[in-house]
């Protein structure tokens, strides 16, 4: 089955933030509520894709998830396919800029729980899981989600970790931003022009929603 | 010193809770808490900053003193030695004491009977309707369940702060200014209330408060902070007088 570039950044972009949330959210409470050994490492692991090259990340990827690396191998045996060159691989590399996002926001948010919040439900006798459910996350819940929607965005327009961890596949694993390059470079204007209107027009409208989101508070 | 406000020297003593504890935060903060707080209200006084506050939050857990020993109703809540980790530490959770905040400290995302229901989650939702119909009328909150913390008035939010702190069924309650936030006209209501709800109670209650008017309201023993030589590096709280908490605990 060929995908069309448009379809697989969706799909991609989508799978990749869920993930994001899911694993984010998690890291963002345990950096928020627990002191451990290497926790310095782990927020500063968080912050790397931010200031790194896409390519570095993705050839950090590469090392980690390769068909030769340990990891890459449990993949394989799990799963039945490799992870890097195909649309998994792709997902992985959408998450480089979906999950710091995510965790970076998301800490922000828990870090503006009111403690009196935390303090009442504790003298109530809910643990700690039972307060973030029912406290925290919900209080959290408009900037989680606008945090969502701002990965998404992120993650439909990654470029060099997915050219590297996911390579550059037609029909398989080109996303539409691959997908634009390749049309420019063999002078396809009206192709990539196609692809660059709905990026663009979803991206601002992401960044509008999220600016009324915030605007609401 | 720990036997001068041993439990088992009054009457009432079987359920008091009794705290001797340090709070040291260097180099600002230095509070010595050292209370009896019998079945009934006991009234605990002092000027803003005095640590009243800090008292409270040592007592239900929030606030872990660097030395002492808190029991209730002979039950070791805390015991730790100076310079030492504790070598027994409830937490607030296994505490069982209610706690009503200077602000009500309501659930904003929840209603009324969300709120009030919100420590009742060990019963089924029969119990848990049961208990909350019982409480909403004993405090005329019946007609205000479906409302949010933000609909209501100050009195409104610390009655449900009461009710939803007295709900579980705490082994003693602790109450932070609980007329600070709420209008002139309606303190005297919320205080009739709370007099007529907190006597029926056969808990110890420590009500927190910076005005003489209320502290004298209450029946029950007063217990005094004060804040001495605030413009000193080490703010030293000592609370006074010391007799009468200890013709408490005689």
């Amino acid at each position: 089955m060929r995908l069309h570039p448009l379809g697989l950044s969706f799909a991609v972009a989508t799978v990749a933030t869920l993930l994001s949330l899911l694993l984010g959210t998690a890291l963002a409470v345990l950096l928020w509520r627990r002191r451990f050994p290497g926790r310095e490492l782990l927020d500063a692991l968080l912050a790397l894709p931010l200031v790194l090259p896409p390519t570095v990340m993705g050839y950090y990827l590469l090392v980690l998830l390769g068909r030769h690396s340990p990891l890459g191998r449990v993949f394989e045996l799990l799963f039945g396919s490799p992870l890097t060159f195909t649309p998994t691989g792709a997902v992985v590399a959408a998450m480089v800029h979906a999950l710091p996002s995510i965790t970076k926001a998301t800490r922000a948010a828990l870090h503006s729980t009111d403690p009196q919040l935390l303090r009442a439900a504790a003298s109530l006798g809910a643990g700690e899981l039972r307060t973030l459910w029912t406290v925290v996350l919900p209080l959290c819940r408009r900037q989680l989600l606008a945090a969502t929607m701002l990965a998404f965005a992120r993650a439909l327009g990654d470029f060099g970790v997915t050219l590297m961890v996911a390579g550059n596949i037609p029909g398989y694993t080109q996303t539409a931003a691959l997908a634009i390059y390749d049309a420019v470079q063999s002078g396809q204007e009206h192709a990539a022009l196609e692809l660059i209107a709905v990026l663009s027009g979803v991206s601002l409208l992401v960044l509008y929603a999220v600016n009324r989101l915030q605007d609401e508070k | 010193m720990k036997s001068n406000v041993a439990p088992e020297a009054t009457t009432t003593a079987t359920d008091a809770l009794v705290a001797e504890a340090w709070v040291q935060r260097p180099p600002q903060f230095s509070l010595r808490i050292a209370l009896t707080v019998p079945r009934g209200v006991t009234t605990l006084l002092g000027p803003s900053g005095s640590g009243k506050s800090t008292t409270l939050d040592v007592l239900a857990g929030h606030v872990l003193p660097s030395s002492g020993r808190i029991t209730l109703g002979g039950e070791l809540l805390l015991a730790r030695a100076p310079e030492q980790l504790p070598t027994t530490l409830l937490s607030p959770q296994q505490r069982r004491i209610g706690y009503v905040m200077q602000h009500a400290a309501l659930f904003p995302h929840l209603t009324v009977a969300e709120n009030l229901r919100f420590g009742l989650f060990r019963l089924t939702l029969k119990e848990q309707q049961d208990r909350l119909q019982e409480m909403a009328e004993q405090l005329a909150l019946t007609t205000l369940l479906s409302r949010r913390p933000a609909e209501l008035s100050g009195g409104e939010r610390q009655r449900v702060a009461l009710g939803r702190a007295l709900l579980p069924s705490p082994r003693a309650l602790l109450l932070d200014e609980p007329l600070s936030a709420v209008d002139l006209p309606q303190r005297q209501e919320l205080l009739q209330r709370l007099q007529t709800l907190l006597t029926q109670l056969q808990i110890p209650v420590l009500y927190v408060t910076h005005s003489d008017w209320e502290a004298h309201f209450w029946s029950g023993p007063v217990l005094t902070l004060q804040a001495t030589a605030a413009s000193s590096p080490e703010i030293q709280v000592v609370p006074l007088p010391r007799s009468s908490l200890q013709l408490q605990s005689q």
